[in-house]
């Protein structure tokens, strides 16, 4: 009961936080699921941060934690009430290119998606309640057991005499658990699991009602189901790992940017920013995704409004992910020891990998043979979305948010192949253990950008 | 009774999309359907198994500081397995893979096993769980 009261109070405080800061330019109620879906995560995030910042001037995880954050949510509750009264109610301006014929089966399809996966993730969490795989207990269970066990002794953790323990590893999934158990008053089992199978179900959220937003509902409906057809996404969900978090947090980045790009409205880069800053405080990952995001941002601004424009969004953008990258960079640099993929690391031999033409090649070819053989479960869709663009056709209605979230995922992988290029590890052990998780999580903005460009197929247009 | 005339590019359209759609909800199904059998990606739970182990031996070991670790297990993949099983349990104590602690930890699959050079025997636990201490100089 007390697990899902915390689940229920980082969701409100989630959803009033998105609230205050979502534009008042669309209807009330037809916005309710994004900004839900955006709060389930963000509010996740944020109460992860707080209590960050409770043990950091507190000194210990305790119950008195839970006023703070009672306080915080009634805080939001309240000012988001009083805007709420003293802003003019508007109309919608979401895009309805919507054949209801066809509807009504994409809904119950994306409900039997849904439902199919959640009950997957019930077989997989009674079967593997402290998470699957080495990362969910050995790295983020461990991290979250010795904060909640160790009271004022909470900075142990970060030692580096356990090997491959990974203390440098940023801090939202382990916090997120210590929350939930500190509602609980103990340790629950499978709570790790459960978070990040929501973080999944989110993800599927934000696409299907950013697409709603943008493109139609029909456009949502099937992106939100070709979402949950990846299978590592419904592992890494069900095996509690932080990739499912950061997955989430990527996604909602780039539809927050792209409803920026649609109405032109700051707050939604103030939101892009603290869903960024929450990607860095989930996975290192999230580094360079705050940096692919404001360099995709400059080339797209920069080439339609210039220089200044581009410097008063920046802004905006700061906002929001400064605070939070300010947390991570308090805890890299006071608490947690330099990350092994840096110190491991030496002049000499990163400019002898660099040199070796054949790690290039090995690379690429690992990014190509998971992308064309996939190695997740089901059948490999890859195939069919450019026979499925050649039927339906394509659109530039959105050309700029295409070109962002594109040159996004390109910087993306271009920066995760710096990494293996340079990897202090063995390459191929390294490429082993993490590829799939990497393609995984660019796979729900590969979808909205798919859908951002793909023409909705029930157009009642009779040509090609 | 007269059907709508649906146009074959209208047809093509949502051929393309039905295929798209029930393919991914199959791929869904079908990873469902793995879940629930022998095959299922989740494997069987080995993590509660060794909360367990060491459940009794947290009475008596400190509630912060450094603990060595030992084991009998041969198999490189299974000890390292072992060995972060353990820290895992015994969190928040920071479980070091070697025998120059103070307080030692002895994971062992035989009983027989639970000799470890000079350390000294402090108590013996259930299911090979075994707590040593260093000689005194």
């Amino acid at each position: 009961m007390m697990v899902l009261l915390s689940f229920l109070i980082a969701a409100i405080l989630g959803f009033f936080f998105i609230s205050l800061l979502w534009p008042n330019e669309s209807g009330f109620l037809s916005e309710i699921p994004i900004r839900f879906c955006l709060g389930l995560g963000v509010g996740s995030g944020l109460t992860s941060c707080l209590l960050f910042l409770w043990l950091v001037f507190y000194g210990q995880a305790d119950r008195k934690y839970l006023l703070l954050e009672g306080g915080v949510t009634a805080a939001l509750a309240v000012s988001y009430i009083l805007k709420r009264r003293r802003s003019p109610r508007s109309v919608s301006t979401s895009v309805n290119h919507s054949n209801g014929k066809y509807q009504w089966l994409l809904v119950a399809l994306l409900v039997l998606a849904v439902c199919a996966s959640i009950y997957a993730a019930i077989h997989a969490i009674i079967q593997q309640p402290h998470g699957n795989g080495w990362d969910a207990w050995a790295i983020y269970g461990v991290r979250a057991r010795a904060i909640f066990r160790g009271g004022a002794g909470w900075r142990d953790t970060f030692s580096t005499l356990i090997p491959w323990s990974h203390p440098d590893y940023p801090l939202l999934l382990p916090l997120s658990t210590v929350r939930i158990w500190l509602y609980a008053g103990g340790e629950v089992k499978a709570v790790q699991s459960i978070l990040t199978v929501s973080y999944a179900l989110a993800t599927v959220g934000v696409v299907t009602f950013g697409l709603k937003r943008l493109r139609g509902f029909e456009q949502g409906l099937i992106a939100g189901i070709l979402v949950l057809s990846l299978s590592t996404l419904l592992t890494y969900a069900g095996s509690a790992y932080a990739d499912v978090p950061v997955t989430f947090f990527f996604t909602a980045t780039l539809v927050l940017f792209a409803l920026h790009h649609a109405t032109t409205h700051a707050n939604y880069l103030v939101l892009a920013g603290v869903t960024a800053g929450l990607a860095a405080w989930t996975k290192n990952e999230g580094l360079l995704f705050v940096a692919a995001c404001a360099a995709a941002h400059l080339v797209v601004v920069l080439r339609t409004q210039g220089v200044k424009a581009y410097l008063r969004q920046l802004r905006f953008f700061a906002y929001g992910v400064v605070p939070l990258l300010a947390i991570g960079l308090y805890f890299k640099t006071q608490l947690a020891p330099p990350s092994e993929l840096v110190t491991a690391m030496s002049n000499q031999s990163t400019a002898a990998k660099l040199l070796d033409f054949r790690r290039y090649i090995f690379i690429a070819r690992s990014f190509y043979w998971e992308l064309i053989y996939y190695t997740g479960r089901g059948i490999n869709l890859t195939y069919l979305l450019p026979l499925y663009l050649l039927c339906v056709g394509v659109t530039l209605k959105h050309k700029w948010t295409i070109l962002q979230v594109g040159l996004t995922l390109l910087l993306m992988f271009a920066g995760y192949f710096w990494v293996y290029l340079t990897t202090p590890y063995d390459v191929a052990f390294h490429i082993k253990f993490s590829i799939d998780r990497l393609m995984m999580q660019q796979w729900p903005s590969f979808v909205f950008l798919f859908f951002l460009m793909a023409m909705p197929a029930t157009d009642n247009t009779d040509q090609f | 009774m007269n059907f709508p005339t649906i146009g074959y590019a209208t047809r093509v359209k949502l051929g393309v999309l039905l295929l798209l759609v029930l393919t991914a909800l199959l791929n869904n199904l079908f990873f469902v359907r793995l879940t629930r059998s022998a095959s299922s990606p989740f494997g069987q739970d080995y993590v509660s198994p060794a909360d367990e182990r060491f459940a009794q031996l947290k009475t008596d070991l400190p509630a912060h500081g450094v603990v060595g670790y030992t084991s009998d297990e041969t198999d490189v993949n299974e000890r390292t397995k072992k060995y972060y099983l353990a820290q895992y349990a015994l969190a928040p104590l920071i479980v070091v893979n070697n025998t120059d602690q103070t307080l030692v930890i002895g994971d062992f699959n035989k009983q027989e096993s639970a000799v470890t050079g000079n350390l000294v025997l402090l108590k013996r636990f259930e299911n090979g769980v075994v707590l040593f201490r260093q000689p005194e100089k």
